[in-house]
């Protein structure tokens, strides 16, 4: 006999099955098959066999358990672990076997293990390269290490001028010179360099994949990476940054400097404390060293905070007024700080932390362009993502004037931070950069996918606006029903906060890309 | 069926003058010191009941920084009335709030209805409380002090906004047929929530 209660929820499984095979989705077939699965479970729960019925998210069991999981695309997450990372280097050279391909696609599958975080972001990030050999890294570090100083020394005289400007100007044996800033970055030399190579790229295609696996093919082996050689020239240059500006009285940039300044230390206090449980050393700083550090650091009036909120909010000033001072073009911008703060929290010595950032900004710092242009550059391909990949959802934003998909900014400036709780984003930001070093190292690319692996998508420099797009599509039945115009779009996304499964997100991406790939070929 | 007016409200002012806080303060009745910096926009809703009329107060909190400053039209084009927040330990962060109202006169709706905070009310002022008050006269806005942290001022912000934008919208559809008017009524057929128990009932 069939449990009437049973028999209700699997009534209300199968409709809610149903429905959802009539809701146009063209993306996502995999959710359809999942349903299949559902309705499967449902009518065999029907037959008194199983004891467990699909209802939404979660299976009920009979008894009233209930295990939270989802339609479909449920994977087991295998993130790359310590014992994996450590055995991939050669025991002579210190070389990544094979550059690091199989430890990239690891991350870009699985994310990396916490323990090892802080080891494996430099790779991905390029601060080391996949090719290098020990006795490389450990020369590369101690040259960042010293740059990093230099930049924090310049950082000192800006900060001791700003202070004479405040009082007495009469000590300065000679004047400071800074960069002017400008806003057109293609008329700056240096910064050009420091464009993505993928700035102008239209959508993520496979022709466009396959060319710039040419490219890394191509020069791969010779060149220290396009990368790198930008970034160093640009430290280069920061003894120069100071060069070609009268620091004055009232100029731009003394203007902007001081502004800066002030904004990153009411910013670096308020930053949340999300962070201290990934962070135990920097956790248990102890009071005396975190108020020596925050009192160089000219936070003195934030003495209510916590001693490891004021260490982390320290060392925060420190490295954003060194990246002010390192890429004055972008200076500081409100969203930054979200964006250093786990490079901090989980790299104890700064210099570390700082070129990661600054990696890391060498495509996060167009979406902080007064001019917009950036921003404005990745919404648009958001827009055309979900053009491209579900119509009807891109008529109704059309329809409401919003698939300019301004409703999605804060996702783009702080790469989701925002919307995911911490561990989720860094999982988010390692398997993006993870993308980027393959594409760099022209891994998984222009291969065609083994039959098992037939699902997996090609890596992408644009993941992040996939992901973003996924989220926008995983809401297309409230936005239909309920979004009249931004408003409702907004507070939407807002909404989604607290909501979201990265790796089901991060699917939902792939998925994407492998659509959008299929559709403009 | 109840029906509701809805008010567009807009809050511009420097960063970290406490915007946000005012809006959660007022919306969800908390505040916390280390309120994380707006990127973007936040929009919240507070429905209240305001002479017996239901109003929605659709809240759009802007990011402060500079930086944001071209974001502002989208969020500001549309609005009913803008709060424009200063801090009064800051003097800088009131001449923003002058920068913003030369904009606004120039790019928003010619009858939106401005209001002036000066937040932080429970702390020393470095700004001259008369020269705010006797600018906010000087173009036609109201001023408040209000603190977010001692839950001082906004309330009474925020009914004076709402009363001031249904006077308006009363004085507009009297003069102007209804075809015409900007906003219009809307309808809604769902139960509306639980009012929060406000002092604005009175």
């Amino acid at each position: 006999m069939v449990d009437r209660e049973l028999l209700t929820q699997v009534v209300y499984a199968i409709n809610k099955a149903v429905g959802r095979f009539e809701m146009p989705s063209p993306l996502f077939h995999t959710s359809n098959v999942g349903t299949v699965v559902a309705v499967g479970i449902a009518i065999t729960a029907v037959a008194g066999v199983a004891v467990a019925v699909a209802v939404g998210s979660d299976i009920l069991f009979n008894d009233g358990r209930s295990i939270k999981t989802h339609w479909s695309r449920k994977r087991k997450i295998h993130s790359l672990k310590s014992q994996e990372w450590h055995d991939s280097f050669d025991s002579e050279d210190g070389c990544l076997s094979n550059y690091g391909e199989a430890v990239v696609n690891k991350v870009r599958w699985g994310g990396i293990d916490p323990e090892i975080r802080a080891e494996v972001w430099p790779f991905l990030l390029g601060l080391y390269d996949l090719r290098s050999t020990a006795a490389e890294r450990k020369e590369k570090k101690l040259s960042k290490r010293e740059e990093y100083e230099n930049l924090r020394n310049k950082c000192q005289s800006v900060r001791l001028l700003l202070s004479d400007e405040r009082g007495d100007r009469g000590n300065l044996e000679e004047p400071l010179e800074f960069e002017k800033p400008t806003l057109k970055e293609s008329q700056s030399p240096d910064n050009a360099v420091l464009v993505d190579s993928s700035e102008d790229a239209p959508l993520e295609d496979s022709q466009e994949i396959d060319k710039r696996s040419e490219s890394c093919d191509g020069k791969g082996s010779q060149d220290n990476s396009d990368g790198i050689s930008a970034v160093e020239q640009k430290t280069e240059d920061v003894s120069g940054v100071i060069n070609s500006w009268q620091l004055e009285s009232g100029s731009p940039a003394l203007e902007n400097f001081t502004t800066w300044q002030r904004i990153i230390r009411l910013d670096a206090v308020r930053m949340n404390a999300e962070w201290v449980p990934y962070s135990p050393t920097q956790a248990n700083v102890s009071a005396e060293e975190a108020f020596k550090l925050a009192r160089a650091a000219s936070l003195e009036d934030d003495e209510h905070l916590e001693p490891c909120r004021q260490h982390h909010a320290a060392r925060l000033v420190e490295i954003l007024e060194a990246y002010s001072i390192y890429d004055p073009e972008t200076g500081y911008c409100q969203g930054m700080s979200d964006l250093l703060s786990p490079f901090v929290a989980l790299m104890d010595e700064d210099f570390e932390a700082f070129w990661c950032f600054t990696y890391f900004m060498r495509t996060a710092r167009h979406n902080f362009r007064t001019d917009e242009v950036g921003i404005r550059k990745q919404l648009d391909k958001v827009s055309e993502i979900l053009k491209i990949a579900d119509s009807p959802l891109y008529n109704h934003l059309v329809k409401i004037n919003s698939e300019d998909c301004t409703f999605v900014y804060r996702m783009v400036v702080v790469l989701l931070r925002r919307e995911l709780s911490f561990e989720q984003t860094l999982c988010l930001w390692e398997v993006i950069w993870a993308d980027w070093a393959a594409l760099k190292m022209g891994f998984g690319v222009g291969k065609k996918p083994k039959r098992s692996r037939k699902k997996r998508a090609p890596p992408s420099n644009d993941l992040l606006l996939f992901t973003i797009a996924a989220a926008v599509h995983k809401k297309r039945k409230i936005i239909f029903e309920r979004c009249r115009g931004m408003d409702d779009l907004l507070k939407e996304c807002n909404a989604m906060a607290g909501h979201l499964d990265i790796w089901e997100l991060l699917d939902d991406a792939r998925e994407l890309i492998r659509s959008v790939n299929s559709k403009t070929l | 069926m109840m029906r509701t007016v809805p008010i567009k409200v807009v809050l511009l002012g420097d960063g970290r003058v406490g915007k946000t806080s005012l809006v959660l303060r007022y919306v969800n009745a908390t505040f916390s010191e280390q309120q994380t910096p707006t990127i973007q926009a936040s929009y919240l809703t507070k429905r209240l009941n305001f002479n017996g009329a239901m109003v929605t107060l659709a809240i759009w909190d802007t990011a402060g920084q500079e930086r944001f400053h071209a974001l502002g039209p989208i969020y500001y084009r549309d609005a009913d009335a803008a709060l424009l927040v200063y801090d009064i330990t800051d003097k800088d962060s009131f001449d923003r709030v002058k920068s913003w109202v030369k904009e606004l006169r120039k790019m928003a709706p010619k009858d939106i209805i401005l209001a002036i905070a000066g937040n932080k009310c429970d702390m020393n002022s470095q700004v001259d409380l008369k020269d705010s008050e006797r600018y906010a006269a000087s173009i036609g806005s109201s001023h408040f002090n209000t603190s977010a942290k001692s839950n001082i001022g906004i309330e009474e912000t925020f009914l004076d906004i709402a009363r001031r934008v249904l006077e308006q919208k009363k004085a507009l559809a009297e003069n102007v047929p209804a075809s015409t008017q900007r906003k219009t009524m809307v309808i809604i057929d769902e139960p509306p929530p639980p009012p929060p128990p406000s002092k604005c009932c009175s």
